[in-house]
């Protein structure tokens, strides 16, 4: 009997045990607790600020300090914490699930669905309409960015941008003979005229005329621009609600056609075939790839990775196919997870750093800061993205702002910044990164196998993606 | 009376003796245990209530029976990356089985500088797993820069596309996974090896018996048990397998190296679909717990 008993005590308490585990992991969620600590204050933490000084961020530190400092002044009982944590999906949902997200980070418009939809971010409409943001945003134009349902969940960093482009190493260019009597790169104007440039450049110099991506989702994400001059498109709602998948199309066999060209006819692409994106920047940076489709911004990156010359870089529009010329337009988002009032310290913090609407001498004094740092960097200084606002005043200001601290000459990136005759074009609305992964193992295989045949190919991949995803959302 | 009431004193109290025993031996056990819930079944068990739901984040919305499970199993990749998995089991089998073994052997054998050679076997295991992977990318580069195919080209040969080949994708992470895993298996047979009698060997030698003799007459049955723990353990550990694909090809080319763990993860972490990503865990843990099972009952067929 007593053997028994003990028997059941310990079964209770390993019931108990693992109720309270089970129990135990519920984290908090976004906007619950009061954000305060035992002293009463406030605290608003911000990602990918710099905990640390370092010999390489020392002066955004620096920066950084300065403005907590002068914020928390301005602002008593609010404290400024550093989070040098960028979104990374690798552990977003474990941070979030914890409650563990800074009060303030930013992300890419891919994710930005995924985030408001498993309930991660602040609806912060209220604090738009306050801060006059509604006022001075394109929201027609750039609201699907940051909007959904009509209300706002992010804005975007830095009042800025991004949209796709062709980046060139100069040098590869002089090697090749391909520049013109400015000595700017002779941009190609078409795809076609973009893979006989490539073959020239492989040729006289043995480099890889043009770096692809093909992983990690990010060749999808690249090939949806070509996929769209050559008038293929991605997806469409029917009446009942329901998505269909529509790419696999004449025009997107004829544009997977062009990325199978590349390896098999022009032979032009890089070696090292499966890529992402840092792949064809490190490429680009040290000479041993002459083209890649990027963003400017992400120019920046290489720089710092990969010791990319601002000087040695120019860039294009994107090339125009037989529908047109497009290319893909995003932005950095910023997300909220605070509560109400620390959201709203967030958007004072903004303001300071001269990222709201409005534009004082202290936000040109803040300008010019971040871009005697960026320069300081090798980051690309002299060229700004596509106006996110509805006046041209702020931007003129900051472009100002920005002059003394040129890295760039105009010439390289006058082509890209003028993007006459460009469509900009969002992103597919529904199951963004599945569709990316899709295109990556279509990309994949015609690159790696020369009888592959497109129609085929994508076909399969449509159906898969058909059914595995679309047919699949809730 | 008093005699009958004496042996029911002596009873309870020999009760009670083994029961202060057995509360010793639980109060020992709890931390493991502790450790055991927390960690091991707490996961699983919420995975498995976690498959039965829709989610939002990690959140269960609405009970959906076993629609998640349909989801994965109707998708069209599942059959390939269930296969691709059962390829990796099949390649660590045939790669990693053997090093480990040979490799304790040769160190039990060695007379000078043992203890360095047991260091310098060991250190593969020391190194951190990401980067691991990828010295062994840059081994395996498809390009004129990639370590094997300069030296193919250094002995006149044309480079491969190593990574880039499906038909090789899987056997070459599995040996990138075997040199970076090799060593704590190789710890384990090696103090196994040092538990054998010298003097089975000595005899063995008195009656002739050559290197290869002794090895599979002494060496190898002495090891069996081991070797028998260690080959469930590696199909376990392998079939979860999803770090080196991630970083070393993404599951690609065209999903040839994609697993049901990389699934897995991906729909978790990439698509934050977390209900499908926990069914499609607890279709590895009931693939895993069929396998262990019929493994058992190999292994007590065979002891009959």
């Amino acid at each position: 009997m007593m053997k028994n008993k003990f028997k059941g005590i310990v079964s209770t308490v390993l019931t108990a045990v693992i109720a309270c585990s089970l129990a135990g992991c519920v984290g908090t969620k976004v906007g619950q607790g009061d954000g305060r600590d035992g002293d009463g204050n406030l605290h608003i933490s911000i990602g990918g600020t710099p905990t640390e000084k370092t010999e390489e961020n020392a002066k955004t530190y620096d920066l950084f300090m300065k403005n907590k400092a002068d914020f928390e002044s301005a602002n008593p009982g609010v404290i400024v914490d550093a989070d040098n944590w960028s979104f990374d999906l690798k552990n977003y949902m474990t941070k979030a699930e914890a409650g563990d997200l800074p009060t303030m980070y930013h992300t890419s418009p891919t994710e930005v669905n995924n985030i408001v939809e498993n309930g991660y971010a602040a609806d912060i409409t209220e604090l738009v309409k306050k801060y006059g943001y509604d006022k001075m945003l394109n929201d027609e134009k750039y609201g699907k960015l940051y909007m959904r349902d009509g209300k706002y969940y992010g804005l975007i960093k830095d009042g800025t941008l991004y949209d796709m482009g062709i980046a060139y190493n100069v040098d590869l260019f002089r090697q090749a003979g391909l520049l013109d009597e400015n000595g700017v790169p002779k941009f190609p104007q078409t795809w076609e005229e973009l893979a006989e440039t490539a073959k020239i450049i492989k040729e006289k110099t043995g480099k890889a005329g043009f770096a692809i991506a093909t992983k990690n989702n990010q060749g999808g994400w690249h090939f949806m621009n070509i996929m769209w001059s050559y008038g293929a498109d991605f997806m469409e709602q029917d009446k009942n609600g329901k998505w269909k998948a529509t790419f696999a199309s004449e025009e997107g066999v004829k544009a997977l056609q062009y990325i199978k060209d590349l390896k098999w006819k022009y032979d032009v692409l890089q070696d090292e075939l499966l890529a992402d994106i840092q792949v064809g920047g490190r490429m680009l940076s040290t000479g041993d790839a002459a083209m890649i489709i990027t963003q400017r911004s992400m120019l920046d990156t290489y720089a710092e990775k990969f010791g990319l010359k601002a000087n040695n870089v120019a860039m294009s529009k994107m090339p125009a196919g037989p529908a047109g010329r497009f290319a893909q337009v995003g932005a950095n988002v910023y997300m909220f997870s605070g509560t109400e009032e620390q959201n709203e310290m967030c958007f004072k913090w903004l303001d300071m750093l001269g990222q709201g609407p409005n534009v004082t001498d202290a936000t040109k004094e803040q300008w010019a800061k971040n871009y005697e740092i960026k320069a300081g960097k090798g980051h690309i200084v002299g060229v700004r993205g596509a106006n996110l606002w509805l006046n041209d005043e702020r931007v003129k200001a900051e472009m100002e702002a920005m002059e003394p601290y040129r890295t760039v000459e105009d010439k390289f990136f006058a082509d890209y910044v003028n993007g006459e005759g460009v469509e900009y074009k969002f992103e597919p609305e529904r199951c963004v990164q599945q569709l990316y992964a899709a295109l990556d193992n279509a990309i994949q295989t015609v690159l790696l196998d020369e009888n592959a045949d497109c129609k085929d190919v994508l076909e399969k991949t449509q159906a898969d993606f058909q059914v595995n995803f679309l047919d699949k959302e809730v | 009376m008093k005699t009958k009431s004496n042996v029911k004193c002596r009873k309870i109290g020999s009760k009670l003796a083994g029961l202060k025993n057995e509360t010793l031996m639980w109060l020992l056990l709890l931390p493991t245990v502790f450790t055991l819930i927390l960690c091991h079944w707490n996961p699983i068990f919420r995975g498995m209530l976690t498959s039965l739901f829709q989610t939002r984040g990690f959140k269960l919305v609405e009970f959906v029976g076993l629609l998640n499970f349909k989801n994965v199993l109707t998708d069209t990749m599942f059959l390939q990356t269930l296969s691709n998995t059962f390829q990796y089991v099949f390649w660590s089998l045939v790669i990693g089985v053997i090093p480990p073994l040979a490799i304790a052997i040769a160190v039990n054998e060695v007379v000078h500088f043992k203890q360095g050679f047991k260091v310098l076997t060991y250190l593969p295991a020391v190194a951190p797993a990401l980067a691991a992977s990828i010295i062994w990318m840059n081994i395996f580069s498809p390009s004129s820069g990639g370590m094997l195919n300069i030296f193919l080209n250094w002995i006149g040969l044309p480079a491969s596309k190593w990574l880039l080949n499906e038909n090789l994708t899987i056997p070459l992470i599995v040996i990138s996974m075997t040199w970076k895993g090799y060593g704590a298996t190789m710890l384990l047979y090696l103090s196994s090896l040092q538990s054998v009698s010298q003097d089975l060997h000595e005899a063995a030698v008195i009656d002739g018996a050559g290197v290869w003799k002794r090895l599979f007459k002494i060496t190898i049955p002495h090891l069996g048990p081991t070797m028998l723990l260690m080959l469930v353990n590696q199909i376990i550990g392998v079939f979860q397998i999803f770090d080196q694909p991630l970083v070393m090809t993404d599951g690609g080319p065209n999903n040839a190296s994609l697993t049901l763990g990389l699934t897995s993860y991906k729909m978790a972490f990439s698509y934050m679909q977390v209900d499908r990503s926990m069914a499609l865990g607890t279709v590895s843990f009931f693939i895993l717990l069929i396998a262990t099972l019929f493994y058992f009952w190999m292994q007590k067929k065979l002891e009959d």
